[in-house]
């Protein structure tokens, strides 16, 4: 009987369009949520003008278009033939949702560019980080630049107040919190509802991160409680307040970024949390958790191979026929 | 082993009817399929059913005709037989001897000279039956894969000729016990057999069926709660399913060869899933016009069940003794083989730990591949199953190991 050596996938072949799909409505529920808190409430109570409710539908809606657009050029030009067009479309969602409400329409462009040439298409078509979080990176870099330049009129002390100088965690209610009603980005949404994401989304992502993420940053934050006397209070609104959990969880649905193997994600989400602990005492937790997640992604083939080496060691004694 | 479970679609089941295709038009046998078999006829020849057409190169074992007619095509791919519908044998009377009567040596001979194969990816029935130490005999009527019930079935419909080899072997060659390993909840099944079996060296055993039972080891670490690395044979284990039990049944009984095989035809695009006795070298095109299937693009058709088979071609595939299970499966979207994503779910299925992604990766950029212990892969083809990008890891996988060993 001649027989093809390929054996093709026939039943679960839909299952990587259905799990983008699920990713995307997740996003958008959470926006839907934080622009209902932030938006469209105030605007019936009329404490926010039409444009000012507009301001961050408008932003997610350019960030999405400007990836594609990008998306395509690139695919025209440098295609790799690994980049699709869901990822694309997430790009777009959480670049928007990542960035802050005023940020000008150059600045957006810059990060565009950012999150899909060097995020996407640089280095072999492979990822080397968050591609959007690259983006973000980059115009945070910019931005201090231009400050130190002295570029005020470009007004840009606003995108750094987000980015760099944070809240005083005193004077906000932890139930504004967690009920997502704090900060111009649109990502700051309830910490609640991204913990029900999780839930919702557990088996589309590698539930490994942000469940070991939280975990070590938890214990590290107990464990220097006890010696700095901290309010029990602020530890849980450090959570709320910088997108960690948020982050944390689309961190663990960017597939290509991310440890394959169990141990690796494992490793992965456990020096996370130790590099976002340790970046807490220098950097406010929004601009720690991105970067702690970017050298998290860059360090991924090593927690790969040290995942697969002790997989493979400590298996069952079974399997090795 | 992780224990895998393939999910059934209630509404996909199989008739307990048996089709008979008795005459087909032509019959083929590759030269190429189990090793390099020279032919001993040429074209226009003459054939008798069951005289030999084919001898293996090297040890000479046999391929024997499923009909009689004339030799319409020989080269060194395959022969092809003209049949004349009249199914003539050299030798009329038919014998049946008594299978106690048998030594090892005469079982083994005989399964040699009649061309007996192992239905299971093993080694062929002679060889294993040849070893001086034989303790236990398995004999495995699991399901395999989903939408498999071809050997449980056999198992049900030939139990008398079944207890009559078992018999006849534990005389033979004094095993220590036969075990009959049956899916879970075939209550019917096990009281039937139960009423049948005298010796108590004969025991059924009921296992919840899982993916990587399909592997032998697998099967005896469950059944045996031990596992062995070296060969099985060594440790005096024979496994044989039940279309091999009956092929030897015939060939012991009968010293006949085997001409005919039980296949059953599954999936979603059959409008009569079903059981079918078909002559060995039977095209499948001729086969399946039985079944009222209709060509389209969109079915996909597989040697085997829908994680393990191989995707066959309509037009040049014909039946043989090691056709099991021919599945056909409607493809709702076209499958174009993507980029990987690493979504880790190969190395969550994996039954050995292995990381196929990783492994994927580092055939493509060329490194090292000796630390990802390939060899432990044990060819069940559960990654390119779960593949939500549908690479093809088993057939890059296979290539490396190739290569490594």
């Amino acid at each position: 009987m001649k027989q093809y050596m390929k054996t093709k996938n026939i039943c679960n072949y839909n299952q990587r369009d259905q799990s983008y799909q699920i990713l995307i409505k997740v996003l958008l529920i959470m926006v839907l949520y934080r622009i209902m808190k932030v938006g469209i409430l105030p605007f019936v109570l009329v404490k926010i003008s039409i444009f000012e409710l507009l301001l961050p539908i408008l932003l997610i809606i350019s960030c999405i278009l400007l990836c594609y657009g990008g998306y395509y050029i690139g695919e025209k030009f440098l295609s790799k033939n690994q980049y699709k067009e869901e990822e694309c479309l997430i790009d777009g969602i959480l670049l928007g949702l990542l960035l802050p409400v005023k940020t000008p329409f150059w600045m957006i462009l810059i990060a565009v560019f950012l999150t899909i040439f060097i995020g996407r298409y640089f280095y072999d078509g492979t990822p080397i980080g968050m591609p959007s979080l690259i983006g973000i990176l980059g115009i945070i870099a910019f931005s201090i630049w231009l400050q130190m330049c002295h570029l005020d009129s470009l007004n840009i002390d606003s995108i750094l107040l987000e980015f760099i100088e944070g809240y005083p965690l005193n004077e906000i209610s932890i139930v504004s919190i967690y009920l997502g009603g704090v900060g111009e980005l649109v990502s700051k949404t309830s910490p609640i509802l991204c913990i029900l994401a999780f839930l919702y989304l557990r088996k589309n992502i590698k539930w490994r991160i942000p469940v070991y993420f939280i975990g070590t940053y938890f214990i590290l934050l107990i464990f220097s409680n006890y010696f700095i006397s901290n309010s029990w209070v602020n530890i849980f609104k450090y959570f709320g307040v910088g997108n960690i959990i948020f982050l944390s969880l689309f961190c663990a649905a960017d597939m290509r970024t991310t440890p394959v193997t169990n141990v690796g994600q494992i490793l992965f989400a456990v020096f996370l949390g130790i590099f976002t602990y340790i970046g807490t005492f220098f950097f406010t937790s929004y601009l720690t958790i991105i970067l702690s997640i970017l050298i998290s992604n860059f360090f991924t083939p090593l927690y790969d191979y040290f995942g697969n080496y002790y997989g493979l060691k400590y298996c069952s004694e079974y399997t090795k026929y | 082993m992780k224990k895998i479970k393939l999910e059934e679609n209630e509404t996909i089941k199989c008739s307990n009817k048996v089709i008979l295709l008795d005459q087909p038009v032509y019959v083929s046998f590759s030269l190429k399929e189990n090793g390099i078999f020279l032919p001993s006829i040429k074209k226009g020849d003459y054939v008798y059913q069951e005289e030999k057409i084919a001898i293996k190169k090297g040890n000479h074992f046999p391929i024997f005709s499923s009909v009689s007619g004339i030799v319409e095509f020989v080269d060194t791919n395959r022969i092809v037989i003209h049949n004349d519908f009249k199914n003539r044998v050299r030798e009329h009377k038919i014998v049946e001897y008594s299978l106690n009567t048998y030594t090892k040596l005469e079982v083994s001979s005989l399964l040699f000279q009649l061309g007996i194969i192992n239905s299971l990816d093993e080694e062929e029935p002679y060889k294993l039956l040849s070893k001086s130490v034989n303790k236990t005999l398995i004999i495995n009527a699991l399901q395999q894969e989903a939408y498999i019930y071809l050997q449980t079935f056999l198992l049900k419909i030939e139990r008398k000729e079944l207890i009559e080899l078992i018999e006849a072997f534990l005389e033979i060659y004094n095993f220590e016990e036969v075990l009959i390993v049956v899916p879970r909840n075939q209550n019917l099944l096990l009281e039937e057999w139960n009423l049948c079996i005298r010796d108590s060296r004969i025991k059924m055993i009921e296992i919840e069926e899982y993916y990587s039972l399909s592997n032998t080891k697998e099967l005896i670490r469950t059944i045996k709660r031990k596992s062995y690395r070296n060969n099985l044979i060594e440790n005096g284990i024979i496994v044989f399913n039940v279309s091999t039990m009956l092929a030897i049944y015939g060939a012991l009984k009968y010293r006949r060869p085997q001409i005919k095989a039980t296949v059953q035809f599954t999936g979603n695009m059959w409008k009569n899933n079903c059981y079918m006795e078909v002559r060995i070298g039977t095209s499948l095109q001729e086969a399946i016009e039985q079944l009222n299937y209709k060509r389209t693009k969109e079915v996909l058709l597989l040697n085997g069940g829908i994680v393990n088979g191989k995707v066959i071609n309509i037009n040049d595939c014909v039946i043989d003794a090691k056709t099991l299970v021919v599945t056909a499966w409607k493809v709702t979207k076209e499958t174009v083989q993507e980029s990987c994503i690493k979504c880790g779910k190969c190395s969550k299925v994996c039954p050995v730990n292995l990381h196929p992604s990783l492994i994927m990766e580092a055939i493509i950029k060329k490194r090292n591949l000796r630390r990802f212990e390939i060899q432990r892969c044990i060819d069940c083809g559960l990654c390119n199953y779960v593949c939500p990008s549908n690479i093809d890891i088993y057939k890059n996988l296979k290539e490396a190991k190739e290569k490594i060993l």
